[in-house]
This record gives structure tokens, sequence and C-alpha cells, in this order.
């Protein structure tokens, strides 16, 4: 398998058409990219766990690739961001529970999922994010003319929050993928990044939860892991700190991650 | 030609032997600060390529700048150890632009390009204090 076998498939959801990748049979699992990105960032490590046994689903994001925005305009709040997943979610997988899997944002919006509908999820896993994060304000940049350079400071932010060196070809990869969104759309996500805060929702998480920090990644610090992970009930949570990665894992060493992913999974009795 | 001013000189040879600087610089008409600690270096950049450098001060050049690229002395030696180090210190505002905000944001890559490439070849200025 790779990524030659993924398809694409459309559903409608709140009357907006969403695009999503799609590859393999088996255990639902969703991918959920960063901000400004799209489903492509997950193109290596889809076919490793479709390998597996999953059926592994990876969506652009509203306004993102070739999802349409919804009402042509960005989500601004992480928990509206969160509840539109849920529905397509749902959509696409209809009565059977997925795993949600995430990184950045996507890791951020996990979180908000695992917090907000545990009974529907099998396992959650949080790549570079987690129930709150540092802020980083970035709101008045959401107009090209108000900030003309922004993909130009996105170029130098993926890479250096990566780890060094990238695999050949990587960091410019990296930097076409932050090019999957139109400014305001990206911004909009970084708002959402900003309010995203789910600390006293954490005590309901009812089902395995994995987060996954890269030792490399300025973007998030030990401690928002640790106020992530104090509040989920006994047993349920696991944080790992991973040297040689950084804001990225999966897409800087996807066949690491999938092995990390798919032990976590197994240990859980997930899948 | 005090050793300043050949620091200057210096930079502006391999910025303009870039590929990478003048395609980034190619739109840019602009006045640019550097400061490393407490040393100041001036640059005119036009059409990708620096056309007058020199050390700076401001009782002297009548010019001015428009945008300020500056570091602590440490900051600025550390971003010569390791890969990508400068990108890590400006995305983390260790390393800060600022001035006129649409020219930070117009030449930041050209920025990038001298803190990545440029600047770790010539070596940082010699009276860079702290």
């Amino acid at each position: 398998m790779s990524y030659e076998d993924i398809t694409g498939g459309y559903v409608t959801i709140d009357g907006t058409k969403i695009y999503y990748d799609h590859i393999g049979e088996g255990t639902p699992l969703v991918c959920i990219h960063t901000a400004g990105s799209c489903s492509m960032q997950y193109h290596e490590i889809m076919p490793i766990l479709a390998k597996a046994g999953f059926r592994v689903m990876a969506p652009d994001l509203p306004g993102h690739g070739k999802s349409l925005p919804v009402n042509w305009k960005p989500f601004l709040r992480m928990r509206d961001y969160g509840e539109f997943m849920w529905r397509f979610i749902q959509r696409i997988c209809g009565d059977e529970k997925p795993v949600v899997l995430g990184c950045s944002i996507g890791g951020n919006m996990a979180t908000d999922l695992v917090a907000h509908h545990s009974d529907g999820l099998l396992a959650a896993i949080a790549m570079a994010g987690g129930a709150k994060v540092p802020p980083l304000d970035v709101s008045e940049r959401g107009e090209p003319y108000a900030s003309p350079g922004w993909f130009s400071f996105v170029d130098t932010g993926c890479v250096a929050a990566s780890h060094q060196p990238m695999r050949p070809g990587k960091d410019v990869e990296l930097q076409w993928l932050h090019k999957y969104a139109p400014q305001q759309i990206a911004i909009g996500d970084l708002q959402c990044w900003v309010n995203h805060d789910v600390m006293d929702k954490m005590a309901d998480v009812s089902c395995p939860y994995l987060n996954v920090r890269g030792a490399d990644d300025f973007f998030v610090d030990e401690a928002m892991v640790t106020n992530t992970m104090k509040n989920i009930p006994q047993g349920l949570g696991e944080a790992v700190f991973l040297e040689g990665i950084g804001h990225y894992p999966h897409f800087e060493d996807p066949e690491r991650i999938a092995a990390l992913v798919l032990d976590f999974l197994a240990r859980r009795g997930v899948h | 030609m005090s050793k300043g001013q050949a620091w200057a000189d210096a930079l502006q040879g391999a910025a303009n032997e870039s590929e990478a600087f003048a395609a980034q610089s190619r739109w840019l008409d602009l006045k640019l600060l550097i400061r490393f600690g407490s040393a100041a270096y001036w640059f005119k950049i036009y059409r990708g390529k620096i056309i007058d450098a020199a050390p700076y001060n401001p009782v002297t050049n009548m010019l001015g700048w428009q945008v300020v690229i500056a570091g602590e002395a440490a900051t600025w030696r550390a971003s010569l150890e390791g890969v990508g180090r400068f990108g890590v210190l400006s995305t983390t505002g260790q390393i800060t632009g600022d001035g006129d905000r649409v020219e930070v944001e117009r030449c930041h890559a050209a920025v990038q390009v001298l803190g990545s490439q440029v600047i770790p070849q010539c070596g940082l200025p010699s009276d860079m204090e702290g």
C-alpha cells in the first residue's frame, strides 16, 4: 500500500461540501491536519495504518484543500470547529466508533472531541496539542493586505518547529502543505488554537487518550501536557515525549509514529 | 577601511552572489538595519541586490532605515549553531523584525536568507559586544 491507493470522497455537512481522503478497511481512524494545511499531510502514515487493519480517513478541514468554508467564513472558536467535525465523523463512520488522531490544531480538536464525545470514540491521540495551549494570538494577520508576508512567516515557522535536519525535500513539502488554505482560514485556525480550553472537561474523558509531544516543538511546552493529563481519570491517559521530533510527528517520521499509535491502540485493546 | 566597513562589504558581496537572496529580494526597495547586540549595520537593498552597506551611526547616516532586525549578541552567536537555528530564533521572537510593518512582512523571506545562509557564511561582525 502507498499513497497511490488513497481515494477521495465528498460529504455534505451543514450544507457545506467537505472532502476527505480514505484508504483501507476495518476500524475507522480519522486524521485531522494542522492549521492552514490539508489531508495530504497524512499521506505517508495513512497506508501504514491501513495495512494494520484500519479504515483511515483524513478530511480537508472546512476552507482547506478541496473543502469549502462553512458559510464562507473561517471557524473562530475550537468548540464550534470540534462540533462540526463531530458531525462529519458521525456521517462518515455511521454507527462505528472511530479512533481520532490529530496534530496541532488537529491535536487540540482531538482533545476537544475526547472531552465532549468520549462515549462515541474508541480512543483519541493528540500530537502537538492538548486541553489548553500557550497563547499565540495572530488574529490581526487575517487579511493579506495587513500581513502580506504571512506565508513567508509560515514557511519559516513550520520548518523551524520541526526536528532538523528533516528528510531530504521534506522541508519544502511541509511549506507547500501550508498553502492549502487562504490566509483568513489559516488565521481562523490559529484563533481556534488560542481560545481552545477544555481543561474543565478532561475529567469527563472515558476512552483511552494519548498525548504526543516532540522535543523540538517550541509551540508546545511541558506544562501544557502536564495540565492536559492531570484531570483525566486514572488509567485512561498516556503522554509521550519524543526526542528527534518537532511539531509535525506524523509528517516528520511516519513509520515511528505509526508504530507508536499501533502499540498504544493494541495495549489499550482498541485494535 | 575600518573592520566594520570590511565586514559590511563582505556581507554585501556574499548576499549578491546568492541566488536565493536575489530571488527573495527581487521586489524590495528597502533600507535595512541589523542590530547585533550593540553593533549596527545598514544595508540598502534594491531589486535583488544590496547596493550600499555600512556600519550604522545615526549621527552620520542621513538616509535612515525602514526595517530593523535585532537580537542580543548571544542570540546571534546561537544563530550560527546547528541547522535552522536562525529560523527558530526569529520565529520565537529572540531575533525580531520591527519598523514599517508592511516592509517587515515583505522582506521576511530575504532576511531569512541573510540570517540562515549569508551571515553564517561571513561570520558575525567583530565589534559585536556581549
